[in-house]
C-alpha cells in the first residue's frame, strides 16, 4: 500500500529545511528562523508526550498477551505513578521529590557503579579469552593510566603522573579525539545535506 | 551283433512278416522278379497293412507311380527312397537297417548307419507282398550282409530297450575319454568324505576339494583391539544415560560469577574502608598538572559581582556522583563571588538534580538558603532549543514566569550573560552548547565534566580563538580546583577511597591478566571422559 504522507513529510523536511539554512545567509529572515526554532521545541515536547504514550500502548500489549506481563505491569505502574503525582504536585512536590531522590537517582547511580565492576572483571578475563598483541596493548594502556591517574594505595609514582599519564592523555588520546570530532562533524554535515536532498529520510517519507 | 533269443522268434512275428520270410527263402530271378513284383503289386493291398477304403479302386496316378517304379527298381540306386508310395499304409516296426546293439555299449550309444548297400547285395522281395517303399528300404540297407540283416529283421525290440531306428535319432557317443571316467567313477570306491565306502559315485578332483578333518572353531568370540575400544565407548554410553547429564553451561556461570562476586567484594573494601575510616592520608595532584582547571578558576575569580551566571546542567542521575563532587567546588565559588545563578537544563532530570544539589551541598550558602537563584526548569528541543537560546533566549518556552526574576532582568540575549558554565557529563550534550551557544557567549564557555569525556573536549580548549576558556573533569580536576579555592569538599573526602579503588583494580586486572596468560600458555589438558574415550578404557 503506498504511503501517502511519504511525499508530504519529505517536502515539508526539506522546505523547513532550506529556509532555515537560507536564513542564515540572507538578512531579514532571523525572523522566521526563530518560529521554525520555536516550532520544533514545541513538536520535541508533544514528541515525548508521544514517546510516553507508546511506550504505554506497547507494554499494554505485553500484558494482555502475557507477554512477561509482570516486568510491564511493574512498568506501566510505575510510570503511571510518577507521571501522576508529579502532574499533580508539581516538580517539586513532595511526594514526587521523594520518588525522584530515594528511588530514579540511586537506581540509576547503581547501574552506573556495577559497571566499573563489569568493567575490571572483563579487563580481568581478556588475556584469557582473547590472547593477542592489541589486547596485551590495551592492559598495558590500562596500567599507565591507573598507575598515573592518582596515587595507589597512598602511593605516587611520579613518572608515571607526570611524564607517561599525560603523554598519554594528552597526546595520543586527543589526537584520536581530534580524529574522532572532524569525522562526526563530516558525517553531521553529509547527513543534513542527504535530508535536505531528500536523499535521507529518517521521519518515514 | 545280434541278439540271441532263448525261444523260437518265429511264433510271435506277424503273418505279413512270416510270408516276407518265406518269399525271401525262395529267391526269385530277376526277370521273375519284375512279374512278381507286379502280382505282389496287385495282391498287395489285399494282404498289406489296413487298406484304405477303395484300394482297389486305386487312382491313374498311382497305378503310373508303380508302374514307373516298376522300370526303375532294376536300377534303382540305392539310397532312392520312394517318395512316390504315398497313400499305402507302412508299417513303422519293419526295419532293415536294424541296427546290432552292443552288451557293452549303453543303451544311448547311437550307430550311425552306415554306407547305403547298392541295391544287388540285398535279397530279392517279392513284390507282390511288399510295398514299394518297403522294397526300396530293403534295397537300401545293402550295409550288413544277408544274415545278419535277417538276424536284423528277426531282431525285436525288448521291452525296454529302444528299437534301432530310433537309436540312430540318439545324440552322438561320448568321447572315448567319458566312457572311460564314467567306467571309472562307476567301479571306484570312493574312500574319503561323507560318501566314503560307496561305489559308483562322483568322484571329487583331489585338486579341488580337499578331505580332511574339519577346523575346530573356538566358542570363544575373537575381538581385535578397536572393537575392544568401540565396546568400551558403547558401555560408557549406556551407563551414562541412567545418570543424570552435568550442566555444562552452568560450569562457566559458577567461575564467571565467583570471579565478579570476589572483585566486587575487593573493590567495595577498597573503596568503603577509607570513607568509614575517615583516611585523607593520599597526597593530591600537582597544581600544574591541570592547566584547565587554573583557567576556570581565574575566569571565576576575575568575575565582577552580581553577575549572571548562565549554568547548563546537563546531567543524567547515573553520572550525578561523579559530577556532584566536580560542579560542588565550582558553584561554592561561583556564589563567593557573588554571581547570581541561573540554571537551565535540557535534561528532563536536569532541573531536579539542580535542586538536589543545591540542598546536599550547597545549602549553607546564603544565596541557596535564601532562594536567591533562578532554575529555568526544561528546555525540550535539543539542538534547536538551544539555537533559540542563543540568538532569542525571551521568546523561548519556558515554565513559569521566570524571565521577570531579578537575575534575568537585564538578559536579553545569551551574550548579556557573564559566563556560561556547562556541567555536563556527556561530551555530545557539551559539543552541542560548544557549537551553538559558545560563539554568542561573551567570555566563552566553561565546561565541567567527567574523566570520559575529557579527551573528546580537550581539543575545544587550544583552538584558535578557543572556543573552551576552561575544562575541569572528573575527581582530579575537582580535587586540582579545590586545592585552588583552599577548600576542601567532596573531592577531599573521595580522593583515599578513589586511590584505594584504583589501586584495587589495578591489581585485579593484574592478576587476571596474568592468569589468563597462563592459562594460555600451558597444554590443553583434555577432560577424563575424552582420555577414556580415546583409549577405550
Amino acid at each position: 500500500m503506498p504511503k501517502f504522507h511519504a511525499p508530504i513529510s519529505t517536502a515539508v523536511a526539506i522546505a523547513f529545511g532550506l529556509l532555515v539554512l537560507i536564513s542564515f545567509a540572507l538578512p531579514g529572515l532571523e525572523g522566521l528562523r526563530g518560529s521554525i526554532l520555536g516550532w520544533a521545541v514545541l513538536l520535541a515536547a508533544v514528541a515525548l508526550l508521544l514517546g510516553l504514550a507508546n511506550l504505554f500502548r506497547v507494554h499494554f500489549y505485553k500484558i494482555r498477551n502475557k507477554d512477561k506481563a509482570l516486568y510491564s505491569f511493574v512498568l506501566l505502574a510505575a510510570m503511571l505513578a510518577a507521571f501522576t503525582i508529579t502532574l499533580l504536585q508539581g516538580r517539586q512536590g513532595l511526594i514526587a521529590e521523594w520518588l525522584f531522590n530515594y528511588i530514579q537517582v540511586p537506581l540509576e547511580s547503581s547501574l552506573m557503579a556495577l559497571l566499573s565492576i563489569t568493567l575490571t572483571v572483563a579487563a580481568a578475563r581478556l588475556l584469557q579469552q582473547r590472547n593477542d598483541f592489541t589486547s596485551i596493548l590495551f592492559i598495558l594502556t590500562v596500567f599507565i593510566v591507573l598507575l598515573g591517574t592518582a596515587p595507589l594505595f597512598g602511593l605516587e609514582f611520579p613518572f608515571f603522573s607526570q611524564v607517561l599519564t599525560p603523554y598519554v592523555s594528552r597526546v595520543l588520546s586527543e589526537g584520536g579525539a581530534r580524529g574522532l570530532l572532524i569525522g562526526v562533524g563530516l558525517g553531521t554535515l553529509a547527513t543534513g545535506l542527504r535530508i535536505l536532498i531528500g536523499a535521507d529520510r529518517p521521519f518515514g517519507g | 551283433m545280434s541278439y540271441h533269443y532263448s525261444k523260437d522268434p518265429e511264433e510271435d512275428l506277424p503273418d505279413w512278416l512270416k510270408a516276407l520270410r518265406k518269399q525271401r527263402g525262395q529267391a526269385p530271378k530277376e526277370g521273375e522278379e519284375v512279374e512278381e513284383s507286379k502280382q505282389a503289386e496287385e495282391e498287395l493291398p489285399s494282404e498289406s497293412a489296413p487298406q484304405e477304403p477303395g484300394a482297389g479302386d486305386e487312382p491313374d496316378w498311382l497305378l503310373e507311380i508303380r508302374r514307373r517304379h516298376q522300370r526303375e527298381s532294376p536300377a534303382a540306386a540305392p539310397g532312392s527312397t520312394s517318395g512316390e508310395n504315398l497313400g499305402e499304409s507302412q508299417s513303422p516296426d519293419v526295419v532293415d537297417d536294424a541296427t546290432e546293439v552292443s552288451d557293452t555299449q549303453p543303451l544311448a550309444s547311437h550307430r550311425e548307419p552306415g554306407p547305403k548297400e547298392p541295391p544287388e547285395d540285398r535279397p530279392a522281395q517279392s513284390d507282390e507282398l511288399l510295398p514299394d517303399w518297403l522294397i526300396e528300404d530293403g534295397e537300401t540297407d545293402s550295409s550288413a550282409p544277408a544274415a545278419s540283416k535277417e538276424e536284423a529283421l528277426e531282431e525285436e525290440a525288448l521291452p525296454g530297450e529302444l528299437p534301432s531306428w530310433l537309436q540312430e535319432l540318439n545324440p552322438p557317443e561320448e568321447p572315448e575319454e567319458e566312457p572311460q571316467v564314467a567306467a571309472k567313477s562307476a567301479t571306484e570306491e570312493a574312500k574319503v568324505g561323507p560318501l566314503a565306502g560307496l561305489s559308483g559315485v562322483l568322484p571329487a578332483e583331489p585338486e579341488i576339494v580337499q578331505f580332511g578333518a574339519a577346523p575346530a572353531y573356538t566358542g570363544r568370540l575373537e575381538i581385535t583391539p578397536s572393537q575392544k575400544r568401540h565396546v568400551a565407548a558403547l558401555e560408557k554410553m549406556l551407563a551414562a544415560e541412567g545418570q543424570p547429564k552435568e550442566d555444562q553451561s552452568r560450569r562457566g556461570i559458577l567461575p564467571s560469577r565467583l570471579l565478579r562476586l570476589v572483585i566486587a567484594s575487593a573493590m567495595l573494601i577498597a573503596t568503603a574502608f577509607p570513607l568509614f575510616a575517615g583516611s585523607q592520608s593520599a597526597p593530591r595532584t600537582a597544581r600544574q598538572a591541570y592547566p584547565e582547571s587554573s583557567a576556570i578558576f581565574n575566569q571565576i575569580q576575575l568575575l565582577p559581582p552580581n553577575v549572571s551566571v548562565l549554568v547548563a546542567f546537563e546531567v543524567q542521575p547515573a553520572l550525578f556522583g561523579e559530577l556532584q563532587a566536580v560542579a560542588s567546588p565550582l558553584l561554592d565559588h561561583l556564589i563567593d563571588q557573588q554571581a547570581r545563578l541561573v540554571f537551565i537544563s535540557t535534561q528532563p532530570t536536569g532541573p531536579a538534580l539542580v535542586e538536589r544539589l543545591l540542598r546536599q551541598q550547597l545549602k549553607d550558602k546564603p544565596a541557596i538558603a535564601t532562594g536567591n537563584y533562578v532554575n529555568l526548569g526544561y528546555l525540550s528541543g535539543g539542538i534547536a532549543a538551544l539555537r533559540q537560546l542563543a540568538t532569542d533566549p525571551l521568546n523561548l518556552v519556558l515554565p513559569g514566569d521566570q524571565w521577570q526574576a531579578p537575575s534575568l532582568q537585564n538578559i536579553e540575549q545569551i551574550s548579556d550573560f557573564g559566563l556560561v558554565l556547562v556541567i555536563s557529563g556527556d561530551a555530545e550534550d557539551a559539543r552541542a552548547w560548544i557549537e551553538q551557544v559558545g560563539p554568542h557567549s561573551r567570555n566563552g564557555l566553561l565546561i565541567a565534566t567527567s574523566a570520559q569525556a575529557f579527551p573528546l573536549l580537550l581539543p575545544y580548549t587550544k583552538s584558535q580563538p578557543p572556543s573552551l576558556r576552561g575544562l575541569v573533569a572528573g575527581l582530579n580536576g575537582a580535587a586540582h580546583y579545590e586545592l585552588l579555592t583552599g577548600k576542601g569538599g567532596l573531592a577531599k573526602q573521595y580522593w583515599d577511597s578513589y586511590s584505594y579503588g584504583l589501586g584495587a583494580t589495578l591489581i585485579l586486572i593484574l592478576l587476571g591478566g596474568l592468569s589468563g596468560r597462563l592459562i594460555s600458555l600451558r597444554p590443553t589438558s583434555k577432560t577424563p571422559d575424552q582420555e577414556e574415550a580415546e583409549h577405550g578404557t
